[in-house]
This record gives structure tokens, C-alpha cells and sequence, in this order.
């Protein structure tokens, strides 16, 4: 809660010194009477930030913004055709980039993989005249390990027999030649991250 | 000293200028428009400095970019909208001057639309 309150009023402070700061630069004039309702709509929206919080109508709003400002574009000129192709294309492309920013951290937080060692390719659907527009084709992993050149020699723990116990332990690198529990893992995160098809995704792993 | 270098400028325009303006009024109009353009674009790219470092001190405070953007695009289509409508002002021209902040006004009110609809949005879903 404190810290909470403490981000609130930091960010409130901020952004009133960072406009104070930008109104210096506005032009004198008839337009600043503009510029000034600009900076006080974003001064409310910064002081109203934890009621957006409380519904969890903070997504909604950026894409709200995102709509209008996409349905104001569109409506631009009724010619707009090509516009309305290249601001699709435009999202595609910004989808693809988001998701594999998200799969990237989603998989480094789940799996023992660093972001640094991934790379994610994702293809989608990028006729926008058929139906399944947008829809996930296909997501490749690609994780290159030992990106920090050093060969690390495991140590191999004690190895204890028992007979009593069948356990196969899964962690230990020996039993893990193809990394294969690693891209189990990382198949199995997407699947129930995107809820997508195991066929659809494929794990490299490059040592 | 750059203040000095536009000082300078501004004022040998304007002489310029004035003497021009008794023999050929048109040229008088070309060279204020000159030096507007000049004092602008040597402005314009200190004024890039500017920006970049307030963008730098913006994504270090956490501020989200989408209002920073807004905020910035708003500044500069009122510089430019101001700036040409002083130029066409100057020249007497009061009418188009007008008509181009009018165009200014709405560029703006475009790009603010979408925050005030989604703000209005907001206060509707939050009374149940």
C-alpha cells in the first residue's frame, strides 16, 4: 500500500514538473490555450491512475485510445483504402513484435533460460482478407545456449542407488543430452500461456 | 553565443527589411520570410537536444510514452502552425493565417480525441 502510495505521488510530482517544463517550450499565443488542455487531460489521468487500477480498466483505456484513434484514422478520407492496408499491416507487425516481446519474458520467467539466449520467431496470419487475420500459425524457439562463451564442466553429485525409489532426476544435465526436458518445458509454458497447439510451436536448442 | 548570432540576424533583417519596403515591398516580404525560416530551423535542431533528453528523462521516470508522444506531437504542430501563420501574416495575408491555425486546431483536437474518449470511457465504467 505504501509503496503503492508512494509511486502514486512520485508520479503525480513528476509529471506536473515534466509539463511545467514543457510549457516553456509551447508557443506563445493562440495555440497554447490547446497545448495547455492537452497537459491537463494527461495531469487527470495521471491523479485518477489508481481508480483505473482498482477495475483493472488500465488495458481498456490504451486501447480505447488505440481504437478512436484508429477508427479516427480511417475515417480521415473515405478513400482510404490503402490507408486502412497500411495501418493493418502496421499492427501485424506491432502484434508480432508484442508477442514476442511477451513470449520472450514469459518464457525467461517460467523456464531457467535467460532473455539474452532466446529468440523468437512467430508467424501469423497476414492476409488481412481471410477470415483467420491475426490468427497464430506458428511460434519457433529458438535458444542458443552458452552465449557467455565460458564451458562450464558440471560437477556430478554423488550418486546414490536406491532401490526403493524410481526417480528420474530430471535436472541433472547427464540425463538431459538433448535438453529435452527444457524443451518440453518451454513447449508446454507457450501451450498454456497462448493456449495454442503443441504442433504449432517448435523448440531449437542450439548449444 | 548563439543568441547573439539570431540577434544579429534578426536585426540586420530587419533593417533590411525596412529599407527594402520603401522601394520594393515584395522583396521586404521575401527577406522576413528568410529570416524566419533561418532563426527556425537553427532553433529546430537545438531544440532536438531538448527533446531528446526529455525523452530520455521520461522513460526514466516511468511516464507512459503514449501520453509523452501526445504531449509532444501537440507542441509541435502548434510551433509550426504558429510559425506559418505569423509568416503569412507578415506578408499581409491574414486570411490564409487563419485558416492555418484553423487546420492547426483540428490536427490537435485529433490528436487529443482518442485520450478524452478514453477518459470519458473511464469515468462512465467506473460508476457502476
Amino acid at each position: 500500500m505504501i509503496d503503492f502510495l508512494r509511486s502514486w505521488v512520485t508520479n503525480i510530482a513528476v509529471v506536473i514538473v515534466f509539463i511545467t517544463l514543457l510549457e516553456i517550450l509551447m508557443p506563445n499565443g493562440d495555440m497554447k490555450r490547446y497545448t495547455k488542455v492537452i497537459s491537463g487531460l494527461i495531469i487527470i489521468l495521471v491523479i485518477i491512475k489508481p481508480f483505473m487500477m482498482l477495475k483493472d480498466i488500465d488495458k481498456d483505456f490504451k486501447l480505447s485510445v488505440f481504437e478512436t484513434s484508429a477508427f479516427i484514422e480511417t475515417n480521415i478520407d473515405n478513400k482510404g483504402n490503402d490507408l486502412g492496408k497500411y495501418n493493418k499491416s502496421i499492427a501485424a507487425d506491432m502484434f508480432r513484435d508484442n508477442l514476442k516481446k511477451q513470449i520472450v519474458s514469459h518464457i525467461s520467467s517460467s523456464c531457467d533460460v535467460k532473455k539474452e539466449e532466446l529468440a523468437v520467431e512467430v508467424v501469423i496470419e497476414a492476409d488481412a482478407a481471410s477470415s483467420g487475420y491475426g490468427n497464430l500459425k506458428e511460434i519457433v524457439v529458438t535458444v542458443a545456449k552458452g552465449t557467455d562463451s565460458s564451458i562450464q564442466v558440471s560437477n556430478i553429485s554423488q550418486v546414490k542407488i536406491s532401490t526403493d525409489k524410481k526417480v528420474m532426476n530430471e535436472n541433472k544435465p547427464e540425463y538431459n543430452l538433448n535438453d529435452s526436458k527444457l524443451s518440453k518445458d518451454i513447449k508446454s509454458s507457450i501451450k498454456s500461456y497462448l493456449g495454442l497447439n503443441e504442433e504449432a510451436i517448435t523448440v531449437k536448442i542450439q548449444e | 553565443m548563439d543568441i547573439m548570432k539570431i540577434t544579429l540576424i534578426g536585426i540586420v533583417a530587419a533593417i533590411l527589411a525596412v529599407i527594402l519596403r520603401q522601394y520594393k515591398p515584395e522583396i521586404a516580404i521575401h527577406v522576413s520570410i528568410v529570416t524566419g525560416l533561418m532563426i527556425f530551423i537553427f532553433m529546430l535542431t537545438k531544440l532536438n537536444s531538448v527533446i531528446t533528453v526529455l525523452k530520455h528523462f521520461a522513460s526514466k521516470a516511468n511516464i507512459d510514452m503514449l501520453y509523452f508522444t501526445t504531449i509532444l506531437k501537440v507542441i509541435a504542430i502548434a510551433y509550426i502552425t504558429e510559425f506559418g501563420a505569423q509568416v503569412c501574416r507578415d506578408a499581409g495575408e491574414g486570411a490564409i493565417a487563419s485558416k492555418i491555425e484553423f487546420s492547426g486546431k483540428i490536427l490537435i483536437m485529433i490528436i487529443s480525441i482518442p485520450i478524452l474518449a478514453a477518459l470519458l470511457d473511464i469515468i462512465v465504467k467506473l460508476i457502476p
